[in-house]
């Protein structure tokens, strides 16, 4: 997380590349969990197989509020907005339709089908 | 707390044949668009520099290569130029042959020696060199591929996985899969997936695929086992990770890298996940690391699948260090990890062919050849880009 923090600090970097590994030129990490990670201040960086650990399953998928995530755990995460018609607006980084980047977005309900609403423990219920 | 249960596929999508192109590139003819390259003497005699130049322009810097420890003959080192497109062998730092030309394909994305050939992946096909004659084959896919890698399925074959942009995809990005084998010199599609997956291990029968689904982060769930004449998902396996999986060579382990806290509240430490495949139970065996907080980076199984290599780092597996712990080993059998050198670059990718461990450094031109009989290391200078896919 220091490391994303040094790029990102001078803004030469663009946010939001989700291949930890081997990142562009032009961008520095994150993933789809490190975006997370850093838009809820982590010390470091978390998966979207450890953010269960800091974080708790809300009850209903009509509990969520901005901030909040779903999650599905070897697989993707995205930081909850707003509702939409039949689904959710929020951010991500993904390679869907080709953005390679951080990206707001409507999903429908049933993209989300195994997704977790969740929300980080450290905020008030 | 309620678990959810990722969704299964029971089915994937099979697209035998989808992949290569059915006209114009005709499997067992040499590649006319890039013919063989015929095959200069070896230099056997205090080759000059300017020699060197003439037939491989790769050469104008002499690699740096340290002394050899004595009583160690130093393998040959075949690597392709990445600058100059060639398929080059390096021995004693001095350029001694030029196999092929690689202006044609496209990026090159990953090579291997495979018995007599050098199989490479490329942006536009799959490249077949043969390294006692230099003949070059290439056959086409009908899709650029985004990234890839190539991967041993035993002795004589190479499966290649290749990710291509797959709109029906969940994330965009599918995956071809195929198999070369030297056997009977043939390169064969096997399954076109839309999802994201690694291939980890294809059964001595060549039935059976171990493949890895990823999602939009390097962390994964399960561990899937796919028959490869019709796709279906013969097996699904949980399975816990974060980055690195792999699968023993004989099939029979596999290791993932992860994170534990060693007690409730405690710093999370880098440690390896250890599956017995053959055991009906999911549980892993916990390998705590050396030298915590540290964490286990690159991983390769010698190919007897008695002990895996790695380098291990300090700090948190998303971390970006500065310092390397070293090269280390896992015993398979006991399970004991221990150091088998004390220096070693941050960053490099390992290979292993039971004699020596290769660490080919990340961003740097050099690779440094470890013996593993004697734990002693040789740094070798490349004069430009370049992959080394093996030595001989």
């Amino acid at each position: 997380m220091s490391g994303y923090n040094g790029y990102m600090h001078p803004g030469t970097y663009q946010s939001g590349d989700i291949d930890t590994a081997g990142v562009e030129s032009c961008s520095r990490g994150v993933d789809c969990s490190g975006f997370v990670s850093r838009v809820w201040q982590l010390s470091s960086k978390y998966s979207t197989s450890t953010l269960p650990n800091i974080s708790w399953e809300l009850p209903a998928s009509s509990d969520l509020r901005r901030g909040d995530i779903l999650n599905k755990a070897g697989s993707h995460v995205i930081l909850f907005s707003d509702f939409g018609s039949n689904g959710i607006y929020g951010y991500e980084s993904t390679t869907y339709n080709a953005y390679d980047r951080v990206v707001y977005m409507y999903s429908a309900w049933s993209r989300l089908s195994g997704y977790s609403p969740r929300r980080y423990n450290s905020v008030c219920p | 707390m309620m678990r959810h249960v990722n969704v299964l596929f029971q089915r994937l999508f099979i697209g035998v044949g989808l992949i290569f192109l059915t006209s114009g590139c005709t499997v067992g003819q040499a590649d006319t668009a890039t013919p063989a390259v015929s095959t200069p003497p070896a230099v056997t005699a205090s080759p000059t520099v300017e020699q060197a130049d003439a037939a491989t322009p790769a050469a104008s810097t002499p690699p740096a290569v340290a002394t050899p420890p004595a009583g160690v003959s130093f393998p040959a080192l075949l690597v392709i130029d990445t600058d100059q497109r060639t398929l080059m062998e390096y021995r004693n730092g001095q350029a001694q042959q030029r196999f092929a030309d690689l202006t044609e394909g496209g990026t090159i994305l990953d090579g291997m020696v495979v018995a007599d050939a050098v199989v490479i992946l490329q942006e536009e096909g799959l490249r077949r060199i043969r390294l006692t004659d230099g003949d070059s084959r290439f056959q086409s896919f009908n899709q650029t591929v985004r990234s890839g890698a190539l991967i041993r399925a035993g002795d004589d074959a190479v499966i290649y996985e290749a990710k291509v942009d797959d709109p029906q995809a969940e994330f965009g990005v599918g995956t071809a899969i195929g198999l070369y084998r030297t056997t009977d010199d043939s390169m064969k599609a096997l399954l076109t997936l839309a999802r994201n997956v690694g291939v980890l291990h294809m059964t001595a029968d060549q039935q059976r695929l171990f493949l890895l689904p990823f999602g939009q982060d390097p962390s994964f769930g399960t561990l899937l086992v796919v028959n490869v004449g019709d796709g279906q998902v013969l097996e699904e396996r949980a399975i816990e990770g974060e980055l690195f999986a792999t699968i023993s060579p004989d099939g029979r382990r596999l290791v993932t890298t992860s994170r534990r806290a060693a007690s409730a509240g405690a710093q999370e430490e880098g440690v390896l996940l250890d599956y017995d495949l053959t055991a009906p139970s999911a549980t892993p065996q916990i390998i705590s690391l050396p030298k915590a907080p540290g964490h286990a980076w690159r991983l390769t199984w010698s190919p007897d699948s008695r002990a895996l290599y790695f380098l291990l780092r300090p700090g948190d597996i998303y971390d970006e260090p500065a310092t390397s712990f070293g090269v280390y080993r896992l015993d398979a059998a006991s399970g004991v990890v221990e150091q088998v050198t004390e220096t070693a670059p941050v960053d490099a990718f390992l290979r292993t062919d039971g004699q020596w461990l290769m660490l080919q450094h990340s961003g740097e031109r050099r690779v440094t050849m470890i013996n593993l009989a004697t734990r002693s290391s040789t740094v070798v200078d490349l004069p430009t880009q370049a992959i080394v896919v093996g030595w001989r």
